[in-house]
């Protein structure tokens, strides 16, 4: 009969044990180790260089540094040194958003330059319309004598 | 020896002093990089974290060496995407006022535009006038030359009627008559009344105005004088009458039988008496 609370307390205490054992479980399950965090940060950098890549806007002097700082970062995961493989991930990272800054600025180049063929078209074309008032002026000037 | 163990030992205790300096100056130096970069211009939210993240990366990396030159590459490669940012910024200013130029210059250009189209407008409707008044002006000037050739005509004219009418003998009936030249002779013309006293009779004025246009009438060379009464109230009888009467005094005036002749009265003015002078130019 003594027994029996402590029984019932084990009862109570095994169902939440349980739960909180299943869950930690599944947590551990779900988070990557450093490696797989590393590897896959470095791999969407490196999908990202691959897609720039195809641009005809985009060289691949420009890419040349984030490729160097991915190559790093592998090689520094490879070595287990998941810090430094972090860090060069950022670099390529910093690197690479430059690299799409900068293909902006194309089209902006481009419109800089339709911009200023307009304006020296409608230039142009204002002087000849004065040129032809003027002459328009003096016909006029001279029927009226 | 005892010194070059203490200089030796000097110089290793201070390693670690240089190697730590040299990060401190490149953190020293990122942050004043970044208070110049927000003094010039507010830097967006999210590039100022990214800064300050870097920069705190920095800071903690400083020890390592390695890390912290990465830590600083990469501070450099962010500072690098905001001189970038600022950049294209400056150019969409520039762009923008590339745009304000394109849209202030097409404005320009429709004005001058319209103001070439109403000087045209102008110009073709002076042109048109010009060319109305000089066929205007060709037209006035045949006008004068036709006037003037008339002229010329009426002129001619006017001295051939000189040269053959007798200026003196009509002056002189237009005291006693009305004289009117036309195709068929000299119109004569008196009202009845001022020389009848009754129906066929003539007054005394009457027979002496007769008498005087008779003495006027025989320098003429008039080839007939023909007598002609306006039909009467009193019946054609009654103009006859005095058609009569009035040849009957000329001829006692001495206007030759053979001239004389009655003539119908009808188109007369009612109420007068007319004597046509045939073979008789205008005066």
């Amino acid at each position: 009969m003594r027994n029996r609370p402590i029984r019932t307390l084990l009862t109570r205490l095994g169902f939440p044990l349980a739960l909180i054992l299943g869950l930690s479980a599944c947590a551990q399950m779900v988070q990557p180790s450093p490696q797989e965090s590393a590897t896959g940060s470095i791999a969407v950098q490196e999908g990202r260089v691959r897609i720039l890549a195809l641009s005809p806007a985009v060289s691949p002097t420009q890419l040349a540094p984030a490729r160097h700082a991915l190559a790093a970062a592998r090689a520094a995961a490879n070595a287990g040194n998941y810090l430094l493989a972090e860090r060069q991930t950022l670099l390529a990272q910093s690197l690479l958003d430059n690299v799409e800054i900068r293909l902006k600025e194309t089209p902006m180049e481009a419109r800089k330059a339709a911009l200023g063929q307009q304006i020296t078209d409608l230039q142009s074309r204002i002087a000849a319309t004065r040129q032809a008032i003027n002459q328009a002026k003096a016909q006029l000037a001279k029927e009226g004598q | 020896m005892r010194r070059i163990v203490l200089v030796t030992s000097l110089i290793l205790s201070a390693a670690p002093a240089v190697s730590n300096a040299a990060p401190a100056t490149q953190i020293q130096g990122a942050e004043q990089r970044l208070l110049a970069a927000q003094h010039v211009a507010p830097i967006p939210p999210a590039t100022l974290d990214s800064l300050r993240n870097a920069l705190a990366l920095m800071k903690q990396d400083q020890a390592q060496a390695v890390l912290f030159q990465v830590d600083a590459r990469i501070f450099a490669a962010r500072m690098e995407g905001l001189a970038e940012i600022r950049g294209q910024e400056a150019q969409q200013r520039q762009l923008d006022g590339l745009q304000a130029q394109v849209q202030r210059l097409g404005t320009q250009y429709q004005a001058l535009q319209a103001e070439y189209g109403h000087l045209r407008q102008q110009l073709a409707a002076k042109t048109m006038s010009t060319a109305q008044t000089q066929h205007l002006e060709q037209e006035i000037q045949q006008q004068k030359n036709q006037l003037q050739q008339e002229e010329k005509r009426v002129a001619a004219l006017a001295g051939q009627s000189q040269q053959s009418a007798a200026p003196a003998y009509a002056k002189a009936l237009t005291v006693y008559a009305q004289v009117r030249a036309a195709s068929d002779g000299v119109h004569v013309s008196m009202p009845a009344a001022s020389l009848f006293a009754d129906n066929a009779r003539l007054s005394s004025a009457g027979r002496q105005r007769l008498q005087a246009m008779a003495s006027i009438l025989k320098q003429a060379s008039a080839s007939q004088v023909l007598v002609r009464v306006a039909p009467q109230p009193g019946g054609i009888s009654l103009a006859t009458q005095r058609a009569e009467a009035i040849l009957h005094a000329l001829r006692q005036d001495g206007i030759p039988d053979r001239v004389l002749a009655l003539a119908t009265g009808s188109g007369l003015t009612p109420g007068t008496a007319e004597l046509l002078l045939v073979g008789q130019a205008a005066p």
